[in-house]
């Protein structure tokens, strides 16, 4: 009744020409019984299960989505927090480090003190160890300030040696501490004496800012490289036998017949902290 | 060549459709979101003259799979609004049909025939309302950017 045989020709499902209103209506109908047939059958769900893309799908990428950028940003921020306890575990380790150093200087101290005074008790009666204040006093080369003074009854003319010889004299003394003249200042004065084969021979040592001079010494004396001298002593201050150094360097001086001998000091006022101050 | 491009057109704004249901579906106020299969159909159907059945019966039927609807679903729609669109033909003048308003008429049958066939929302008035803006911005989207 509806189709008419004039468009059933010209239409078809496939046709790209004008939809028929009779195909339609068949399609609408056909729709219709599909629509309301059960879909639970195994045909329906197998289709289903392979185009479906429900709204919860989408939800769970878009969760899996979110967790995947909150799982960036925990990473982020876990990766700031470790190098802040990092940063902060370096600090500590610094601080213990200096604590540590510290400690160390304490206990270097310490055995250089003990060093001292068993010296002290040992060799010199009648002395005090001193602890040095500063190193080339007043802007002065090879001057030291000790901090013992007047009330340890040090005077002008003391003598100051270390662990491994004769170091310098004191020269001024105030209450609490008193200034040293190293022996290797240029205007430092001592006679001393060097064993050769047995035999003793004078001499007199002068500073020059560096090392220790002998200006002339006798070519005729057989000195040598690493000759030790020693103290001769006088009746004030100095005792006798301190060691003030070893021969490094024999020169040509100005006269044919003498040597000028180079003298290393035995001391190294550089390398203390505390010194012993003989009364 | 020219009628190749057409159906990568056709294609692209279906997967676009499909897409963006799938988006705005996610919320659960909208389910179930039909008004933008029917507003891409009224597109190509008036506008693209896409007038092979075959092609909207697919679109029709990977769509209801694709959002988990019943098969036939989005096909009924499809095919009720071409049987309105002939039998308004009738008593409209073909002049009022080239405009907008014609469309725009037929997505809201559509819309309302669709919740005939499926009435589980609740809350209809606003349901509709909300449809119906979301329809109209996709149309006038497709209008002006679709070609």
């Amino acid at each position: 009744m509806l189709i008419t045989a004039k468009k059933r020709k010209s239409h078809s499902l496939f046709n790209k020409s004008q939809i028929s209103i009779n195909l339609s209506l068949i399609l609408f109908i056909v729709n219709f019984f599909i629509f309301s047939a059960n879909q639970n059958n195994p045909f329906f769900k197998s289709i289903k299960s392979s185009l479906n893309l429900t709204p919860y799908s989408l939800n769970f990428l878009l969760n899996s989505l979110s967790n995947g950028a909150d799982s960036v940003h925990q990473y982020f921020h876990f990766k700031k927090t470790l190098i802040q306890e990092n940063n902060d575990l370096e600090n500590r380790l610094y601080l213990l480090k200096n604590k540590l150093l510290l400690q160390e200087n304490f206990i270097l101290d310490y055995q250089e003190l003990m060093n001292k005074l068993e010296i002290k008790e040992q060799y010199f009666d009648n002395s005090v160890v001193a602890k040095i204040l500063k190193i080339n006093y007043s802007g002065k080369r090879h001057h030291f300030l000790i901090n013992k003074g007047l009330s340890d009854q040090i005077q002008a003319g003391n003598i100051v040696v270390d662990d491994r010889g004769i170091l310098g004299q004191v020269i001024d003394v105030q209450t609490d501490q008193s200034t040293v003249k190293t022996i290797r200042s240029k205007d430092f004065y001592l006679t001393g004496y060097i064993m050769i084969k047995d035999k003793p021979y004078l001499t007199l040592v002068q500073g020059d800012n560096q090392n220790l001079t002998i200006n002339y010494f006798s070519k005729n004396t057989p000195i040598q490289i690493n000759d030790s001298i020693y103290t001769t002593g006088d009746d004030m201050y100095i005792p006798e036998n301190i060691r003030i150094g070893k021969v490094v360097k024999l020169q040509q001086s100005e006269l044919k017949d003498f040597y000028k001998v180079i003298i290393q000091p035995a001391s190294n006022p550089n390398a203390q902290k505390y010194l012993i101050v003989l009364k | 060549m020219k009628s190749k491009n057409k159906l990568s057109n056709i294609v692209g704004l279906f997967a676009l459709t499909i897409f963006i249901s799938l988006l705005i579906s996610s919320w659960l106020i909208f389910e179930p979101i039909t008004i933008l299969i029917i507003v891409f159909f009224i597109f190509e159907y008036f506008h693209k003259k896409l007038d092979s059945l075959i092609i909207i019966l697919i679109f029709g039927f990977i769509y209801d799979g694709t959002l988990g609807y019943l098969f036939g679903f989005t096909n009924l729609i499809f095919l009720e609004i071409i049987l309105i669109d002939f039998w308004l033909k009738k008593i409209i003048p073909l002049k009022n049909q080239r405009t907008h308003y014609y469309s725009l008429l037929l997505i809201l049958n559509g819309l309302i025939f669709s919740l005939i066939l499926n009435h589980s929302t609740s809350d209809l008035i606003p349901y509709l309302i909300i449809n119906l803006i979301i329809g109209y911005l996709y149309f006038f989207s497709l209008v002006k950017y679709g070609r």
